[in-house]
């Protein structure tokens, strides 16, 4: 009986690992396999529309939704930390901290998060249909590498968008917290931004913006891999597509983490 | 005239040597004089592409159930050859009985046995019954039944002109039995998990030939299709294509081995994104150095062959599942350089009589106008006497007969009569069966 029982959580603990390694294998491979045509400029020049356009999904269409959680993450992080901050007459430092957080954690991160949901899982859709409809197949036939043809200009366009969104998004964050400085917390405009300059650093930036392009590449290649590993008509994709998402979550905060490690972790990091 | 001199066609065709060929299991039997007469053949003399099979009037069908005395003359080979234990599939025809049936094999290997066959010219045949409504398409003309199968390992990539020099040829093409296979399975296995889809798959298809694949659901006829492409790896078994193994192709050889197929598939799989134009330059723009104008020119005239210029600039999603198929072949036929093979995976499910009719036509003319080898994966019997010129029943994994269209229409396998006739009971397929048995006899 508990013999049983072992021998069927290890044989899970194993197929799960095998099924790990398979996705990774798969997903790593992808990446290569889309990103050494980058150095191609022939390559490069035929796919323009089809980088421009996915720029435009990604980076035009997700503009709104992610200034909106933008604005809103600013004006929750200068009212909680200013609230606690007035305790002790410091709110005038709100503007700091609302700048080192934001610049550093929470541009990216939720930049990443609002791309995962919004065109992450509309990309592994997309591929998803794509491949039970054998679009996938048929290029494959047509001797038109997927990776190249499709997985590409999804992968450019996000390295491209996701750090831009997400200095749109820092700022508008800072912005928000701005107004609740001043209407909430009462720290004039100018007092405000000077502690945000003071909280802007180059490393502060380089390392948010380098977050941001990771979450990208990330966002890409993992929902294009779900979307091309697609089995089972429209059920499956649905199924890529929760998949592609709780992976791009959860990956998301894993790089988040150590990238602060490697940047800010002990010893000072890089 | 001398063209269509068996004899004479034969005689001056060598057994290569050391040619053992391919396992002659499941080989087929030659089909009937079948294929478009010179005249329809004729791209310069046809008219559109809607008149060119109108022409009905010089229809020429061959019976099998006439044949010439050189021909009853020569041994016989019974295409039925797999024989099961399952009672739906154990009635195989006694080949003793099977006169008729001349085997690629028989041929290659008796050139000299071969007596003239005489000149089936039009007004010899006529009054002859059409077999079939809507046969048209396939006429009698020039049968070239010399050699067997040769095994494909012994034979390189053979020249082969281009789809435009072929389309000049004015004396129309022909199945060239004669040739190595252009595609062979040989003993192909595969399974998903522990369910057994291919249980040794035995396929030779020959240079122009129209092979239609049927069977029930489940049989294996699209796995047995991805085969072909490679997008699928057989668990066991050969692949070849156009006298290349390519069971174990990857990367760029596989790619190359590719540009020499077509595939139609069932929806059309175009990209909706791109218009009917963008789909069918698509592999023009991936693969060629092309200039954007003769892109455009070459697509313009597949579009025009396929009765869809109009459509150029509508989206998929935008023009009828007739349309999209012809899309779909547009896009298959427009890279001609290098193109040997087309596949069709059910071309016409879910389309009415009128357009199956029309896709049918397009099959033929793919066949009569660019001479290419077609495989089709069908469960319309109707469409796969009208194209084929021979048929594999698929079952249970396996191909349980393979034979010209009147071959399968009489067999004395019973799942085949259930098939093909849509029984719904086994026993009035047996009883259909040893009907046509007793009749063979006969």
């Amino acid at each position: 009986m508990i013999l049983g029982r072992v021998r069927s959580l290890i044989s899970g603990i194993g197929s799960y690992l095998i099924a790990f390694t398979q996705v990774s294998g798969f997903s790593l491979v992808l990446a290569g396999r889309a990103l050494r045509w980058v150095v191609s400029p022939v390559q490069m020049w035929k796919r323009r529309h089809m980088i421009f356009r996915q720029m435009y999904t990604a980076g035009i269409e997700s503009l709104p939704v992610t200034l909106v959680v933008a604005v809103f993450i600013g004006f929750l992080l200068a009212l909680s930390a200013g609230v606690e901050l007035a305790k002790y007459g410091q709110q005038a430092i709100v503007g700091q901290l609302v700048a080192v957080s934001v610049v550093r954690e929470f541009g990216p991160f939720m930049t990443g998060l609002i791309l995962a949901a919004n065109v992450g899982s509309s990309m592994a859709a997309e591929l998803g249909t794509m491949k039970v409809s054998e679009e996938i197949d048929a290029l494959e036939v047509m001797s038109i590498d997927p990776a190249r043809f499709l997985v590409l200009p999804r992968v450019l366009a996000m390295a491209i968008m996701t750090p831009l969104l997400t200095i749109f998004s820092n700022a508008v964050a800072i912005l928000g917290g701005g107004v609740i400085a001043m209407t909430q917390l009462g720290v004039s405009w100018p007092k405000y931004y000077q502690n945000v300059l003071l909280g802007l650093s180059l490393k502060g930036i380089y390392t948010g913006l380098l977050k941001a392009l990771v979450f990208g590449l990330v966002i890409a290649i993992v929902s294009c891999s779900e979307g091309l590993r697609t089995t089972g008509g429209a059920v499956g994709v649905g199924r890529a597509t929760r998949r592609s998402v709780i992976l791009c979550y959860l990956l998301i905060l894993v790089f988040g983490y150590f990238g602060t490690a490697i940047f800010y972790g002990k010893g000072g990091g890089l | 005239m001398s063209e269509r001199d068996l004899g004479a066609s034969s005689e001056g065709l060598p057994k290569l040597p050391g040619d053992k060929g391919p396992s002659s299991e499941g080989l087929p039997k030659l089909p009937g004089e079948r294929g478009p007469s010179d005249s329809q053949l004729d791209p310069l003399s046809a008219g559109s592409a809607d008149d060119v099979w109108d022409d009905s009037d010089s229809a020429i069908d061959l019976p099998p159930d006439e044949p010439t005395d050189e021909v009853r003359a020569l041994p016989a080979h019974s295409s039925d050859e797999w024989v099961a234990d399952d009672p739906l599939i154990s009635g195989s025809r006694d080949s003793s009985d099977d006169e008729l049936m001349i085997s690629a094999a028989d041929i290659g290997g008796l050139p000299s046995e071969l007596g003239p066959i005489p000149d089936l010219s039009d007004s010899d045949l006529e009054g002859e019954e059409e077999m079939f409504a809507g046969d048209s398409a396939r006429r009698s003309g020039p049968l070239v039944l010399v050699g067997g199968p040769h095994d494909a390992s012994h034979s390189g990539p053979l020249p082969s002109p281009t789809l435009s020099e072929r389309m000049m040829t004015s004396d129309g093409y022909t199945v060239d039995y004669s040739a190595p296979p252009m595609i062979h399975l040989e003993g192909v296995h595969k399974a998903f998990g522990k369910r057994e889809i291919l249980r040794g798959v035995e396929l030779a298809i020959y240079p122009g030939e129209t092979v239609c694949l049927i069977g029930g659901s489940g049989t294996g006829k699209s796995v047995s299709l991805k085969h072909i492409m490679r997008l699928i790896d057989p668990d066991q078994g050969k692949i070849w294509l156009d006298g290349e193994d390519i069971t174990e192709a990857h990367g760029d050889r596989l790619q190359n081995a590719r540009t020499k197929l077509g595939v139609n598939f069932q929806f059309g799989a175009l990209l909706n994104w791109l218009t009917v134009f963008e789909n069918v330059a698509l592999p023009l723009r991936e693969n060629t150095d092309m200039h954007e104008e003769e892109i455009s020119q070459r697509v313009m005239q597949k579009l025009e062959l396929l009765s869809i210029p109009h459509a150029r600039d509508l989206y998929p999603t935008q023009i009828s599942g007739g349309m999209v198929k012809r899309a779909g072949l547009a896009r298959a036929v427009v890279m001609e350089e290098s193109l040997k093979v087309i596949l069709y995976d059910e071309p016409t499910s879910g389309l009415d009589p009128i357009s199956t009719a029309v896709v049918d036509d397009m099959v033929n003319e793919m066949k009569s106008r660019l001479g290419l080898t077609q495989v089709i994966v069908t469960h319309d019997m109707t469409s796969a006497y009208r194209t084929a010129d021979r048929i594999a029943v698929l079952y249970e994994g396996k191909v349980c007969q393979f034979g010209t269209p009147e071959e399968i229409q009489n067999s004395s396998v019973p799942y085949v009569q259930q098939f093909v006739h849509g029984l719904s009971s086994p026993a009035d397929a047996a009883e259909k069966a040893g009907k046509a048995k007793r009749e063979e006899s006969k």
